[in-house]
């Protein structure tokens, strides 16, 4: 009879929401569009900022997807809750932060594309900030959501940006190494993301029972 | 059983514990409950463990009890039962915790000596 740990409890409660994998595999189709777009920008002359832009409406796309899975696959089995008014205000407070980092994002893309050659040629601020983007996205992300994977997520994003980075100085790669950082990223995420599916799909099989079945 | 007059405080808290939220199953029901808003019945059964019928049956005590309040809604057309827990269960919880700690406050320390 020992006293209950209630933040212990909702974070467990929180945390099986991530269970599915089905974050993860979102975010994996996020970075290979980050790996499409500078392919793009060679072949239809739109620049790395523009090309990756017009992306933004299949982020939509991809967000509906893993919509349209979590309705499908992980309500069916895991249920369903309504978080608490503390978890809500963390929620909150990450997507106004995520706002703001993305705002900033754009910014500095649109900065880099008007100022052109001055700002390119410091190819060390662009990695920089690419890589605090994601680091303190991710960071935030698995702070406010109690999901640990996250920042290894951001971790190696930005490695793999700086090794890209370092092979694009190197004259190994083109477009400073985004589409192959991005993509081994994707590769790696998506693969997780999978084997989270997989395993919950197990773990939790489908029902459909509910308290009036007993009635 | 009827406590006597001379038993130790922590006795008596014990005696006046909420036995509905006292029992174990309905105890992780409830804690699950106040931490969410609302969660519906295919997720409290994954996070309690408890199998369909055992849920049930505690899920109705603690209805009965008017602790609980069962809202039946359609979710992309499949009916889904939600749970909360009524002012009174909130509050019940909230005074169970408060009696529990007060227990092991006033529990005595092990004698060593013996």
């Amino acid at each position: 009879m020992s006293q209950i740990d209630l933040q212990a409890l909702e974070k467990k409660a929180f945390r099986t929401v991530f269970d599915d994998g089905l974050w993860d595999l979102f975010i994996a189709l996020a970075l290979f569009l980050f790996t499409v777009a500078p392919i793009l920008a060679g072949r239809f002359g739109l620049g790395d900022f523009w090309s990756s832009v017009i992306f933004l409406p299949f982020y939509l796309l991809a967000f509906w997807l893993f919509r349209i899975a979590k309705t499908g696959i992980t309500i069916p089995r895991l249920g369903m809750m309504k978080i608490g008014a503390g978890r809500r205000s963390k929620i909150r407070g990450l997507q106004w932060i995520l706002a703001v980092v993305l705002v900033l994002g754009l910014l500095f893309g649109v900065a880099v594309t008007v100022f052109g050659a001055t700002l390119r040629s410091m190819n060390w601020m662009f990695t920089a900030v690419v890589c605090f983007v994601f680091m303190f996205s991710f960071t935030t992300a698995a702070v406010m959501l109690d999901v640990r994977r996250f920042i290894y997520y951001g971790l190696l994003i930005v490695m793999l940006v700086c090794g890209g980075e370092i092979l694009f100085w190197r004259g190994f790669v083109t477009h400073h190494g985004i589409p192959q950082a991005f993509g081994l990223a994707a590769a790696v995420i998506g693969l997780t993301g999978l084997i989270l599916l997989i395993r919950f799909r197990r773990k939790y099989p489908r029902t459909t029972e509910d308290i009036h079945d007993n009635a | 059983m009827t406590t006597p007059d001379s038993a130790p405080e922590f006795v008596r808290i014990l005696e006046a514990i909420d036995k509905l939220i006292h029992e174990p199953g309905r105890l992780m029901i409830v804690a699950l409950l106040y931490i969410v808003e609302s969660a519906d019945f295919v997720f409290i059964m994954r996070q309690t463990g408890m199998t369909k019928g055992n849920l049930s049956a505690h899920l109705s005590k603690l209805e009965a009890g008017g602790y609980l309040s069962v809202n039946k809604q359609f979710i992309h057309k499949i009916p889904r039962t939600f749970l909360s827990l009524t002012p009174a269960g909130r509050q019940a919880f909230e005074s169970y915790q408060q009696k529990i700690q007060q227990f092991w406050r006033d529990m005595p320390a092990r004698d060593e000596s013996h």
